[in-house]
């Protein structure tokens, strides 16, 4: 306030001359009567008058100094306070994460985050902390406001039954009776998550290995029981364990994959590779398991090199795969098509590859949209019985077989399309799948292309 | 907004409101804690439900002393005469609904044994679906919000229409297997019960709506789903 320091400079220099004004009046008053121009009585009496105004003057503009003082104070006061308070939303506003200011039962501040976080009104100046209602938040805060301590204590937001908050509160000023809380929130969501999905993997896992386990030990304790003398069915016996044990090693080399996929899996790979080239190579691999069923491997027509962004090994494991699962699943003198082709962008590589059949059901089963540049693509296809539209979505789950409703006793560890997956997701491609029930299956993958 | 010349009786509705949200916060949670206790078998979160409940009837009294207290020496009239009648009536509701949680708490240990949490898929539905509809109702009458009350109102077909599915949906199972029978019929008390909370979440926002506008919401406009089959002849609508 810059009138301030004038109107006392002024109050002050006008005390100053009315004390001046009142002294040289009263020695006039004097001098008149000592000439004899009054008489002393009322010469004197004005001079007392005169002097009594001056004196009530004097005082009273004192005490008027003295309380604009005391009020100037107090708005300086309430301005720093004002700016304090300021200061705080600032603070709690440069948080990412929710958080809020508490002060005597009431939500002082609180930024965007916690507005969201408990559907808090536009206007809330004065809410009751009441307002947060979780009991566990409440009952931690009004801890922490008597006893000074800092707490975490985990709650759940209104509304949000599946998520997992922890609410970190600390006293402000520790020693006060009513201090503030600062209360800042932590989404723990993910981390319950990779908790819950890492259980969940372990007892699948230990699950799937333990089915051949248990059919081998099945059959031990046969041989040594009641078939010891049976030397005839032995042979048969030691079939289905010879079996049961290939089962084993390629789940377990299953995993080893997977799991080393999943750990480079925020790495996208910088190497160029030939689509064509990895085609070519795994359907000759896989030219003699076909011919054996009577099944005809048609490769792409062209032979010009198609260059993605890929790791050549993992590429080859992609196809590898997908032709397997469509030998695996295609009746014996079947027909299997692979094709392959580029495209301008990554989102005409997804509609080249995925979307061919008029009336199919078609799952997208991932699809990362970070490629700006040129896509290629290949599609499987098989004239196989399909794959019900009802479980499309399911695919790509690790351990998800469609054997039941496929029919029929085949093998696979059901990793193979979680590793396809998992493999394209490092690829920054996307994988899909078309399927009509009773004429064929079709699933396709697409990468990246070098160039513009 | 609630200014009043004697700053002491905002002070008392204030503080009013605030033991409403709280117990409200506290209901909200039983809900939710009484359904995962029971689908997980989880006896001792089942047992804080019940422990929590008589929080929630410390809360009803202490919310009716302190109206029977404002309505003495406060004479209140017009928007704070609501206030007080809403507080009222809503803390009787939420004892309510604190009751019925207790009640699915009870059966948390009894249920437990049900070696197929496929069935239990519905419970978890409809507690999402009603703890949803009672934040919402409570978010409504903290923020003084009518058309959240009245979306409130609206929205309980939803929770209707999902019993009447889950209702046959166990049922069925009932009839399949005869020793789902006692956990069938424990299940069937649970989903009513719910269905029941969520009643009381309309009534909520029914006494919210009249608090914040006051006028009525019309009964008679609410949409309201015919009872399944099975159903009309040993359940009457309560």
């Amino acid at each position: 306030m810059p009138n301030k320091p004038l109107k006392s400079l002024l109050l002050n220099q006008l005390r100053r001359d009315v004390t001046i004004l009142t002294g040289v009046f009263v020695a006039f008053l004097l001098w008149l009567s000592a000439v004899g121009a009054l008489s002393w009585r009322s010469g004197l009496m004005s001079a007392a008058f005169v002097i009594g105004v001056g004196l009530v003057y004097n005082i009273s503009s004192a005490v008027s100094l003295k309380a604009s003082r005391a009020i100037d104070q107090s708005l300086s006061k309430r301005q720093a306070k004002r700016a304090a308070d300021k200061a705080r939303r600032q603070i709690l506003e440069g948080f990412t994460q929710p958080a809020l200011l508490l002060h005597k039962n009431k939500i002082e501040a609180c930024n965007e985050p916690a507005t969201r976080l408990f559907s808090l009104p536009a206007e809330r100046s004065g809410l009751s902390i009441a307002s947060l209602r979780d009991p566990d938040l409440l009952e931690a805060i009004e801890h922490v406001t008597r006893t000074g301590e800092a707490l975490a204590c985990e709650f759940n937001p209104p509304r949000r039954v599946t998520e997992a908050w922890l609410a970190e509160l600390t006293a402000l000023e520790p020693g006060k009776t009513s201090p503030r809380v600062l209360v800042t929130m932590f989404d723990q969501r993910s981390v319950r998550l990779a908790e819950s999905a890492r259980a969940d993997f372990l007892a699948n896992a230990s699950h799937e290995l333990r089915t051949p386990l248990t059919s081998i030990s099945g059959f031990i304790e046969t041989m040594k029981g009641p078939a010891r003398k049976d030397m005839a069915a032995w042979p048969r016996f030691i079939d289905i364990m010879d079996e049961q044990v290939s089962h084993m090693r390629l789940l377990v080399s299953d995993l080893l994959s997977l799991s080393r996929i999943e750990l480079n899996e925020h790495v996208p790979p910088t190497t160029e590779s030939d689509l064509t080239l990895a085609i070519g190579e795994t359907i000759e691999i896989l030219t003699q398991m076909a011919t054996s069923r009577n099944i005809t491997l048609q490769g792409p027509s062209g032979t010009e090199a198609i260059p993605v962004v890929a790791d050549a090994n993992e590429l080859k494991q992609v196809i590898g795969n997908l032709l397997g699962n469509a030998l695996k699943y295609t009746a014996d003198g079947g027909q299997i098509t692979v094709e392959a082709g580029e495209a301008a962008t990554m989102p005409d590589a997804l509609v080249d590859a995925s979307r061919r059949w008029a009336g199919a059901g078609r799952v997208i089963l991932l699809n990362t949209e970070n490629w700006t540049g040129r896509g290629a693509w290949v599609r499987i296809l098989d004239n196989g019985p399909g794959i019900d539209e009802t479980v499309l979505h399911r695919l790509g789950e690790r351990f998800f077989r469609v054997d039941d409703s496929r029919g029929g006793p085949i093998e696979g560890t059901g990793l193979g399309l979680a590793i396809v997956k998992h493999i394209m997701a490092r690829h920054q491609g996307g994988l899909g799948v078309e399927s009509i029930s009773g004429q064929g299956a079709a699933f396709s993958v697409w990468f990246p292309a070098p160039g513009e | 907004m609630n200014d009043h010349i004697v700053t002491a009786f905002s002070a008392e509705l204030e503080q009013l409101s605030a033991n409403i949200l709280r117990m409200g916060g506290l209901v909200e949670v039983m809900v939710q804690d009484a359904c995962d206790a029971t689908v997980a078998g989880d006896g001792p979160r089942a047992d804080l439900v019940v422990a929590r409940d008589k929080q929630v009837d410390q809360l009803e009294a202490d919310i009716e002393k302190a109206i029977t207290e404002i309505i003495a020496r406060r004479q209140p009239l017009a928007r704070d005469l609501r206030a007080v009648l809403a507080a009222l009536k809503i803390s009787n509701e939420l004892e309510r609904v604190g009751d019925l949680s207790k009640n699915i708490a009870r059966r948390a240990r009894a249920v437990s044994q049900i070696n197929r949490p496929s069935i239990f898929k519905g419970t978890l539905g409809m507690s999402k679906a009603v703890t949803t509809q009672l934040a919402s109702v409570l978010d409504a009458y903290r923020n003084q919000d009518a058309a959240l009350a009245t979306r409130v109102w609206e929205g309980d077909d939803e929770v209707d229409h999902l019993y009447n599915t889950y209702f046959r949906e166990v049922l069925e199972h009932m009839v399949e297997d005869p020793k789902m029978i006692g956990d069938g019929a424990h299940i069937l008390f649970i989903a009513k019960n719910l269905e029941r909370i969520g009643d009381h979440a309309t009534n909520i926002a029914e006494l919210t709506f009249f608090y914040v506008t006051g006028t009525y919401l019309n009964a008679a406009e609410r949409p309201k789903l015919e009872l399944p089959a099975g159903l009309k002849n040993n359940e009457a609508e309560t």
